[in-house]
């Protein structure tokens, strides 16, 4: 009995040594030489682009400061919506001498892309938060004396709704014709290509 | 922690100058516009103790310069009446600047956070269309409503889309038709916004906003504009770990004020990020940047409680900050703390060493009350035309205070002068 008393008298210690060094605060990552706490939050994101298979949906997600730009996108699909959502990790606490969380102060724009498990299909695309506060470039061409400009993305198959917000966002004016609660079925200009007066015209069919 | 007060006046030169323009285009006397404008920076001392002491009551405030620059002061009320504690402290206020006689309280029904809550909710109703720069939406304190003015080339669909957000509006909204070159926002004004980012027509200055694209995107803040010893080359002095490991990037651009157009500034050529935090971008030659008119040694101030904006603010030299002073930052992306691009604080510290979280040490810095956000490295700091250091870091995100490193250090380390403004 007393070397079972002994026993977990000891393991106590050890466990509030351990947990006294680290403050209480588990740390879960290495911060250069230094142990450091990355909690995961939700990230802003926009969708940049649906990719040739109409299965893959490119992303661009905002990082820098004391987020770590390790994104991962979460998907969760069913037959009429596709709900995405970007975490990363964030340092909030550090072992370091002075035990401050000092950032750069610098903003970081990561691609990802979001493999579906089938087509788009004109299934509305949710989900959030969303970057708003900026044009987006994806696709460009330089012109003269450095001027870039901005290349049509690719919208087939996204829902109109989604389209016009990939559109809108990369700074483009959008023209529709057809049934406005459909999906996109051709885009003029093509992916890629450089539209007129910065105006895409999409055309919807009923999904 | 308290805070520097802007100048009390206007420089006397610059005071000419704008008043100069101003009577020319109002075709008035500039003796008159001259009066009218010291008239007006006497009176916005008094503007924010004003806002204050009406708190929630507060509706605009305004110049009537068809009646001499007399400034009106939009005072919430029920009955039409001016009544109350706050308008009593406001009338205290105004009596003890002696300014009174120069002042009109005019009884509104809406109050400011409202009408800027409206604006708010109008512009995110017609997002798409704001943003591609067919529409203007803006307060109107005088009617104590909102404007939206809408380009005469906007296509009946957008039209119609535009009346439908202006009818969801709580607040009155004046719609008026511009021709689109209206809208175009030309030199009158040399900087503007797009989304949170600030974006200047030439020359470029500091405290503009740049990016470099996908992959390895990178958004930080122009610092400087400077120029190469040996070769006199253009360059602009920003973070060094805005450059650091962006190999495979595109080069550097900003946009333009008119029509935010986007152009190339160039790639970047040397940096430093431990144990230093600077580098160069060089402008390309025969880039939109370069000119003319050239990269200018002067920068963008925004008009805060402690400073008055001023679109091409000259810097003539660099000097070490000390402990103690009063200095100034313009970031690219607007500032959270105070919803502006200017926010203005003591340094704290220095020279300091401080490790980011990345594990990178950097050492010589210095550290400032003032409040930066992501988006803001490479930000210049400045005072008395001063250029004081650069933007590098701060506290976990949503915190207040900064780390910069040192303006005379990262202009000799990097082999460059300032331009001249």
């Amino acid at each position: 009995v007393r070397t079972a008393i002994v026993t977990t008298a000891l393991v106590a210690c050890i466990v509030a040594v351990a947990s006294a060094q680290d403050g209480g605060t588990g740390y879960n990552a290495k911060c250069g030489e230094f142990d450091c706490r990355v909690e995961q939050v939700r990230s802003k994101w926009q969708l940049l682009d649906v990719k040739r298979d109409r299965r893959t949906l490119k992303l661009v997600y905002l990082s820098g400061g004391c987020l770590r730009g390790d994104g991962r996108v979460i998907v969760s699909e069913t037959r009429s919506r596709i709900r995405l959502a970007v975490e990363q990790g964030q340092v909030v606490a550090i072992n370091s001498p002075s035990g401050e969380v000092v950032c750069t102060d610098e903003r970081r724009y990561v691609v990802l892309l979001a493999a579906l498990r089938r087509p788009v299909g004109g299934r509305d695309v949710s989900g959030g938060p969303r970057i708003e506060d900026e044009i987006l470039l994806n696709r460009t061409r330089t012109g003269r004396r450095g001027r870039v400009i901005a290349l049509a993305p690719r919208v087939l198959g996204l829902a109109a709704n989604d389209a016009r917000t990939v559109l809108t966002s990369q700074g483009f004016r959008v023209g529709a014709s057809g049934d406005r609660s459909g999906k996109v079925v051709a885009q003029d200009p093509a992916p890629g290509r450089l539209p007129e007066g910065h105006r895409v015209l999409i055309t919807l069919k009923t999904r | 922690l308290a805070r520097p007060h802007a100048a009390a006046a206007e420089s006397p030169q610059l005071q000419d100058q704008i008043a100069e323009t101003i009577a020319k285009k109002e075709g008035r006397p500039v003796a008159e516009v001259r009066a009218r404008l010291d008239l007006q920076d006497l009176l916005m001392q008094s503007a924010p103790r004003v806002t204050d002491a009406l708190d929630a009551r507060f509706g605009g405030l305004w110049f009537d310069n068809d009646r001499g620059g007399r400034m009106q002061v939009a005072v919430v009320s029920r009955d039409g009446r001016l009544q109350g504690p706050e308008v009593e402290s406001v009338r205290q206020v105004l009596s003890a600047a002696g300014v009174e006689k120069s002042v009109d309280l005019v009884p509104v029904a809406k109050g400011w956070s409202e009408l800027i809550e409206q604006q708010r909710a109008l512009g995110a109703r017609l997002d798409g269309v704001l943003r591609s720069g067919d529409i203007l939406t803006a307060v109107d304190p005088a009617s104590n409503g909102l404007v939206l003015e809408v380009s005469e080339a906007l296509d009946q669909e957008h039209v119609s889309a535009v009346k439908r957000g202006a009818a969801g509006a709580s607040v009155p909204v004046s719609v008026r038709g511009r021709s689109p070159r209206a809208l175009d926002f030309g030199p009158m004004v040399d900087c503007g916004a797009q989304g949170d980012g600030l974006f200047c027509d030439r020359p470029m200055r500091g405290g503009q906003f740049m990016r470099a694209d996908f992959p390895n995107g990178r958004g930080c803040s122009e610092g400087f504009q400077v120029r190469g010893n040996t070769g006199g080359d253009p360059f602009v002095l920003t973070a060094g770990h805005c450059l650091a490991g962006t190999a495979g990037a595109p080069p550097w651009t900003t946009r333009r004020q008119t029509n935010f157009d986007p152009f190339e500034i160039g790639s970047r050529h040397s940096w430093n990020f431990g144990p230093h935090d600077y580098g160069i971008v060089r402008v390309a030659a025969g880039s939109f940047w370069q000119g003319p008119p050239a990269p200018a040694g002067r920068l963008f101030v925004d008009g805060t409680a402690e400073t008055t904006q001023n679109e091409r603010y000259p810097i003539n030299d660099s000097k070490t900050p000390a402990v103690g002073q009063a200095i100034c930052l313009t970031s690219g992306i607007k500032l959270p703390a105070n919803n502006r691009w200017t926010d203005c604080g003591t340094v704290t510290q220095g020279p300091v060493s401080v490790t980011y979280v990345d594990g990178t040490t950097v050492t010589g810095m210095y550290r400032s009350d003032a409040c930066g956000t992501p988006g803001s490295s490479g930000g210049p700091y400045y005072k008395d035309n001063h250029a004081f250091g650069i933007q590098s870091g701060g506290p976990v995100d949503g915190s207040c205070g900064t780390i910069f490193e040192d303006a005379p250090e990262a202009l000799s380390n990097s082999n460059v002068h300032l331009v001249s403004p």
